[in-house]
């Protein structure tokens, strides 16, 4: 397998989707391949990179004009 | 004046949008629907704060500004506020209103000034003729959980996400940031569940690929520094 034909696989392979055979011939080659093993981590990464910081995120207090705005533009329309 | 009761957990609220902030002010959800049903002044206000943060959260990841952001929000409540008889008793309103400013907010985008599309190709994996990696592939040191937690690096994140392309950007935030699934993700779009997944995975790819650049960049700053 190339890297190419792995990165093919590579979707598939990450979410479950492939059938053993594949499976094995994809880790098989990732064992052997530094350039796809720090491609598969930095994906990885990436994918927890974004979940750990942006998701944990305490939300703000939207600003009191605001608030009050929007209340105000309640009480404006017709119900 | 409607009852104070205890406020409900993340878990019981089974949302991805955090548990409302002011707990200790927490009404129970059936009353300040109730509230709301009845046109009461007090329950509108009570929604605005307790949900308002959680709401404008969301609405700040879809958004590239923060006025842009607040407008969602107030679309998004004041349709709130329209449609609460179409809730449905049962279900929780932190879902719903997630919901509806998920919607917002995609309208928002759709509306908004098309912004040239970012060039993706470069950021995606090409190989040479022999099916082998061609260019710098990327690595990505592991960031510790004490800079998970620091400021500069959400907004170091938030940058990054920035960099895709609009059609990738949308895909990520809603499935690894608001954790919605392939069908949702698929509905809110009216795109198929496989387009859904090659572009979440292109984006994958791509943040790989730009977090692992700016990485770099930053690790030869600090050491062009340190020699200075």
């Amino acid at each position: 397998m190339t890297c190419r034909e792995l990165f093919e696989l590579l979707m598939d392979y990450l979410e479950g989707a492939l059938p053993p055979p594949q499976v094995e011939l994809v880790e098989a080659h990732i064992a052997d391949c530094d350039d796809c093993r720090s491609y598969i981590g930095a994906y990885r990464e990436a994918r927890d990179l974004v979940a750990r910081t942006i998701r944990a995120e305490q939300p703000p207090d939207p600003p009191e004009e605001l608030v009050q705005a929007i209340l105000e533009s309640r009480r404006k329309k017709p119900r | 004046m409607l009852m104070i009761e205890s406020s409900p957990t993340a878990a019981t609220l089974n949302v991805p949008m955090p548990p409302p902030r002011h707990t200790e002010s927490w009404q129970s959800e059936d009353a300040l629907i109730e509230g709301l049903l009845a046109h009461d002044e007090e329950s509108y206000e009570v929604l605005v704060r307790q949900y308002g943060g959680s709401m404008l959260a969301v609405a700040q990841r879809f958004c590239r500004c923060s006025d842009e952001a607040q407008d969602v929000l107030q679309e998004a409540l004041l349709s709130a506020f329209r449609g609460i008889r179409k809730f449905r008793r049962g279900s929780r309103l932190g879902t719903w209103l997630h919901r509806i400013t998920v919607n917002a907010a995609l309208m928002r985008l759709r509306r908004g000034a098309s912004r040239p599309e970012v060039q993706i190709d470069e950021l995606q994996p090409f190989f040479d003729s022999a099916g082998r990696h061609a260019g710098p592939v990327p690595s990505l040191h592991p960031t510790s959980e004490r800079r998970l937690l620091e400021k500069e690096t959400r907004r170091w994140v938030r940058a990054c996400i920035d960099r895709l392309p609009q059609t990738l950007r949308t895909v990520l935030i809603l499935r690894d940031i608001e954790e919605l699934d392939t069908l949702q993700v698929a509905q809110l779009l009216d795109v198929t569940t496989n387009a859904v997944k090659i572009r979440l995975h292109r984006a994958r790819l791509a943040l790989a690929k730009i977090f692992s650049e700016e990485q770099q960049e930053s690790s030869s700053v600090s050491a062009r520094s340190r020699v200075a």
